[in-house]
């Protein structure tokens, strides 16, 4: 048998197993696309008429936002998203009502100032809500891209694309974009200062580079063979980067395992292992809920077992206690920063 | 001009049940038979959510197809598709799909390509797709195609041991 015809009977068996079930998968896409959208649409016309209340207009101009307050940073509340659950708060629903149309999995992030929460909303839009206005911009719109991924730049000001084939920076005022990286690319991640991006490389390790023309990647993090970055995060001070590594014999079976590490920015020394936080399962579940407290005091690590849910480090990695009042930490997380006066 | 009316989902649904058998197949030789019908339903969903702007394409079969190739081996995206397909999973009394003996052996081949070379075998193979479909659908120049296709053929027949000329010498 050719190649040719052992490829057309081996795709007629697969169409010929598929095809009884076709209508009732119809069924099931049309349900879960309801559900998606019914949260979306309820959650729309709740932010529209508390936008017109409070007398709500897009933000255009503010006057830039210092990203180093005299006073330092605090820890303000964490906001948590957990798989296609509302947001919720923690310690304290200190934040007031939040969007409830946040798309299931949707990473989740604070402008410096803690002033606009960013996420991707059900439309398929990444979004800056304001906590203040109750109102919210579109940063970018992800319609006619399934892969790309954003990030909003501290000062909310730009956008870091990633589409899979490279990643591009763009300012929201002008509209003009540079591209930064070239090739697969994933996940960015803004620097404190907003002059640089963290992202996964097309080695499925870690690199940054510099937004500036011409800027060439620095490897930050060099993992072995079927050994994936996933996640970095940046400290407050830039000078680590917190991340998971997924191990995985064969990506497409739902098996691996996450491990928290930490390793300095400047690639002084390799990767320093945390903890294991999931350990021999995960089904291919996204990884666990990684965030530095704002004011760069410690790194929390969720877990995706039922046996320890938050685990604290300090910058160089030795453990210490987590906050108080927050007794779980799965999924999306973002901590808002407050700013001393 | 064609009047103001609101997009029908009839026509969805019989772009969805023409569509998703193969596409299917598509997914199971780009990302496993464990996940195919989750990647395939995904495609479909992000379809069917733009269906408004699909429709009106020349082609909306290629679009949808693009979309599962690139979900299929996207890594990122499939991390999502495998969490919800094990959450599904852990409720369901018998598997939504499973790959049959004819054939697994050469979705495990096209398995082992190197990503691009992987979507290309896999389109040609599911769809006897012309090259020139292949190269719109992935954007790449027809040139690459065939040299992807080359490779890719020449592998997946070494890993099998059969021919792997093509029956129809003039569509390589």
């Amino acid at each position: 048998m050719s190649l040719d015809e052992l490829a057309r009977q081996a795709t007629l068996d697969v169409v010929d197993r598929v095809t009884p079930a076709t209508r009732v998968r119809l069924a099931d896409l049309k349900v879960t696309r309801s559900r998606r959208s019914r949260v979306g649409a309820a959650a729309l016309i709740a932010v529209l008429v508390a936008g017109v209340a409070a007398g709500a207009r897009f933000l255009a101009s503010d006057p830039k936002p210092s990203l180093l307050p005299a006073g330092g940073v605090r820890n303000g509340v964490l906001v948590v998203l957990k798989g296609e659950a509302p947001l919720v708060q923690r310690p304290t629903n200190g934040l007031g009502s939040l969007p409830t149309d946040v798309a299931p999995h949707s990473p989740l992030a604070f402008t410096s100032e803690g002033r606009e929460l960013v996420y991707r909303n059900q439309n398929e839009q990444y979004v800056a809500f304001d906590l203040r206005t109750r109102a919210w911009r579109v940063l970018h719109s992800c319609v006619a891209e399934p892969e790309c991924q954003v990030a909003a730049s501290p000062d909310g000001r730009r956008v870091a694309v990633a589409t899979g084939n490279g990643i591009q920076v763009t300012d929201l005022a002008t509209g003009r974009s540079l591209p930064v990286v070239t090739g697969r690319a994933y996940n960015p991640q803004w620097s404190p200062m907003g002059d640089q991006l963290l992202y996964s490389d097309d080695d499925d390790d870690l690199s940054r580079v510099r937004i500036e023309a011409g800027a060439r990647p620095i490897k930050v993090v060099t993992l072995a063979d079927g050994h994936f970055a996933v996640d970095p995060r940046w400290s407050p001070d830039a000078r680590t980067v917190a991340f998971f590594d997924y191990q995985t014999r064969d990506l497409r079976q739902p098996l691996g395992t996450y491990t928290a590490m930490i390793a300095p920015t400047n690639g002084a020394t390799g990767p320093l292992s945390l903890v294991v936080a999931a350990q021999g399962c995960c089904g291919g579940q996204l990884p666990p809920a990684l965030v530095w407290a704002p004011d760069g005091s410690r790194l929390l690590v969720g877990d995706l077992n039922d046996q320890e849910l938050i685990t604290a480090f300090t910058p160089d990695g030795h453990r210490t206690t987590p906050p108080a009042g927050i007794s779980d930490l799965v999924g999306q997380v973002a901590w808002q920063p407050v700013n001393r006066p | 001009m064609r009047p103001l009316t609101a997009p029908s989902r009839d026509d969805f649904d019989a772009f969805y049940v023409g569509e998703f058998p193969r596409l299917t197949a598509l997914a199971a030789a780009l990302a496993g038979g464990a996940v195919a019908d989750d990647v395939a339903q995904e495609a479909m969903l992000v379809a069917y959510r733009r269906w408004r702007h699909v429709r009106e394409l020349d082609r909306p079969e290629l679009w949808v197809r693009r979309i599962c190739s690139n979900l299929a081996v996207s890594q990122f995206r499939r991390r999502m598709i495998e969490l919800r397909a094990m959450t599904r999973l852990a409720t369901r009394s018998e598997p939504a799909f499973e790959l049959g003996d004819t054939g697994r052996a050469l979705w495990e081949a096209i398995a082992l390509l190197p990503p691009r070379q992987r979507q290309v075998a896999a389109l040609r193979f599911v769809y006897d797709m012309p090259v020139a479909d292949i190269a719109e659908i992935l954007g790449l120049s027809e040139g690459t195609v065939k040299v992807h296709l080359q490779r890719a053929r020449a592998a997946v027949a070494r890993s099998l041991g059969i021919d792997h000329i093509a029956s129809d010498g003039a569509r390589s």
